[in-house]
């Protein structure tokens, strides 16, 4: 083992435990180890400065960031949120596991269209209004969400960065992903329900006492638009963050890249809304963007020394030569790793192996490149650092001043991870050993 | 085609420009509808990308700033701004002296964002019109930035280039050409200051 590999390891865990245990604010504690990494990096020239630049930061993410911060910050004015909130209760006829069920979905949904983190943008503060009316605890129902986007977000080609990567790298198409990993996928989703109701079974009981009756019935009366502050803003909003889905959308056929289409759109809302930039700017969780930039400086580190190479090479070899173990393999060491590192530097590790192994091993089948999907996908769900939405949620609900504990995280996030991955595993098994071939529909 | 680029691009430079001049809109919002629609015209047109984009960014500048923006906002809580501005508030030619001083040893850039927060307190402290103030702090950073290579940079670029050739213009070099006008140019401006202020100039 050479000395770069010894020390970049050291200074990644070490980051890694930092932030786990809370002892240092998140991003205080990914920029300290960014700093580190690179200044032992150029020291040992594993490192350059410029690589900190133009490879080690996804730029992409960033900037898909700054651009919905922008358009919500806007939004938030605009009484949209409030008004969907309205909507949302009333819909769920005030009983707390249908509200939770509801947001869920709804991430779900939009996830596998646009991405996890715009929707956990959007959807969130809903969830945070119609909790604050209410009188009742938004963690449950925050935690739903960013656990169904992170599921529902592997169904698609563009749902999920790994996906986009792996489409890449395994020349595969939109309708691919959709035949070999959505049926999977609305089974874990469907399973993961069942689970929530019976894991939040006691605590919807504790809420539902909790909401008043008035509080409830004035809610059912009242007209959800009454809440929209202000037409002109909420009209002009509205109309910009169409366009940034509507491109999203079309991202197989337009390549425009997400960062710049959601700066373009919340360029142009701030065009027509002409907000008070300094307000506005106050707004963007720059926190958040300096803690992921941080950690993307960190992780590269470890990726140019080889250790995450090392350990899945270490692993598949002892599974070499037989599919269904190289399959089981890849798809458990994919969401252990995404689970621990956010899964985008994790699936670019692991992509030459796949490819490697998938030439040496499948043929025709893609059921290698299926197995590092869904475990790049479902392994986010394991800890609170494992997605980008997860960090997200975790900002939202300590604004608010009800924080979800890693610990709290750990107790609900770990198993869906579990229980999905456990799920694909019976699906890719099942296809290996028997004749069932998906795709189940010709196409 | 690479004449039409070239059109392209000049037009929303151009464009942004004037509005950015003309006031009218926030200058944040005007310099990245100019960015975005140059970038959107290069994905279309296939002259940019969003990757070269980012790297077309100098962080060098930003990670600069962001670290003595940092600095500065922690240092004033511990009182040392305000001392600094008791210390220099009497006289108005005393700042240009500090700042030129000063910048002639380091990058002007972040100079000036340190010395912002003294100003502001110099104006909670005498309640007077703070204009020759900015005057003394601006003049300051930039005639002292002309002192060393180091100063401005503008400088350091001037130096590497200079380096490329058979006559460098080393650090010795320079101060000998650059102190003296520093310095001249200094008086001048303390002079300037001194009557602008009573003259009401300001």
């Amino acid at each position: 083992m050479s000395l770069e590999l010894i020390f970049s390891t050291i200074i990644f865990l070490g980051t890694y435990v930092a932030i786990l245990t809370n002892k240092v604010e998140r991003s205080l504690a990914a920029i300290s180890g960014a700093v580190l990494m690179v200044v032992t990096g150029l020291f040992f020239g594993f490192y350059t400065e410029t690589e900190v630049i133009t490879e080690a930061i996804d730029w992409n993410t960033i900037g898909l960031l700054l651009g919905m911060m922008m358009v919500v910050g806007v939004l938030k004015d605009s009484g949209l949120f409030e008004t969907l909130a309205i909507w949302a209760a009333k819909l769920a006829r005030g009983d707390y596991f249908r509200m939770i069920l509801l947001f869920g979905f709804l991430a779900a949904i939009m996830s596998t269209t646009i991405d996890n983190v715009t929707t956990i943008l959007l959807v969130a503060p809903i969830s945070m209004s119609i909790s604050a009316v209410l009188g009742i605890d938004p963690k449950p129902i925050l935690l739903t969400q960013a656990l169904f986007s992170n599921v529902g977000g592997v169904a698609t080609l563009v749902g999920d960065p790994p996906n986009i990567m792996i489409s890449g790298a395994g020349n595969l198409q939109y309708l691919d992903f959709i035949y070999n990993l959505a049926p999977t996928v609305l089974i874990c989703t469907l399973v993961s329900v069942v689970l929530f109701k019976i894991a939040f079974a006691e605590k919807a009981k504790e809420e539902n006492e909790k909401i008043h009756e008035e509080a409830l019935a004035d809610i059912m009366d009242r007209k959800a638009t009454r809440e929209v502050a202000d037409w002109t803003l909420l009209k002009k909003g509205l109309f910009g963050l169409s366009f940034i889905i509507i491109l999203f959308v079309l991202h197989s056929v337009v390549a425009i890249t997400p960062a710049t289409v959601a700066l373009s759109g919340a360029t142009l809302i701030l065009l027509m809304t002409r907000p008070d930039m300094d307000e506005l700017l106050d707004r963007v969780e720059w926190t958040t963007l300096l803690f992921f930039a941080g950690l993307f400086v960190v992780v590269h580190g470890v990726v140019n020394t080889g250790l995450l190479t090392k350990i899945s090479q270490g692993v598949l070899h002892v599974t070499r030569g037989n599919l269904l173990f190289s399959a089981l393999a890849i798809l458990f060491l994919s969401a252990l790793g995404s689970g621990l590192v956010d899964n985008i530097p994790f699936t670019a590790a692991m992509l030459p192996i796949v490819a490697t192994l998938s030439a040496k091993l499948t043929g025709s089948s893609n059921i290698l490149w299926w197995a590092l999907a869904f475990g790049a996908g479902f392994g986010g769900n394991a800890t609170y650092i494992g997605s980008s939405a997860n960090v997200m949620i975790v900002k939202i609900s300590e604004d608010h001043e009800e924080p979800i504990s890693m610990r709290y995280w750990l107790k609900y996030g770990t198993l869906t991870t579990l229980i999905t991955t456990v799920i694909a595993g019976l699906v890719i098994t099942l296809q290996i050993v028997t004749p069932v071939k998906l795709p189940l529909l010709p196409y | 085609m690479v004449y039409m680029n070239w059109i392209i691009a000049l037009i929303i430079f151009i464009l942004t420009y004037a509005v950015l001049f003309s006031e009218k809109v926030d200058r944040t919002i005007v310099t990245l509808a100019g960015a975005l629609s140059v970038l959107l015209a290069g994905i279309v047109f296939g002259f940019y990308s969003q990757h070269e984009a980012f790297l077309a960014i100098d962080f060098d500048t930003i990670a600069l700033v962001l670290g003595m923006m940092v600095m500065v906002g922690t240092v004033e809580r511990t009182g040392l701004i305000e001392y600094l501005a008791i210390y220099i508030a009497k006289r108005t030619e005393g700042k240009i002296w500090l700042a030129g001083v000063l910048s002639g040893i380091i990058d002007n850039v972040p100079l000036t964002i340190a010395l912002i927060p003294v100003i502001h307190s110099l104006g909670s402290i005498h309640g007077i019109h703070l204009n020759s103030y900015w005057w003394a702090l601006a003049l300051g950073a930039v005639l002292g930035g002309i002192s060393s290579p180091v100063g401005s940079s503008a400088n350091v670029i001037s130096v590497s280039l200079s380096e490329r050739t058979d006559t460098p213009i080393t650090f010795t070099k320079w101060i000998k050409v650059g102190l003296p006008l520093t310095l001249v140019n200094l008086t001048l401006a303390s002079l300037f200051l001194f009557f602008g202020m009573r003259l009401e100039l300001m």
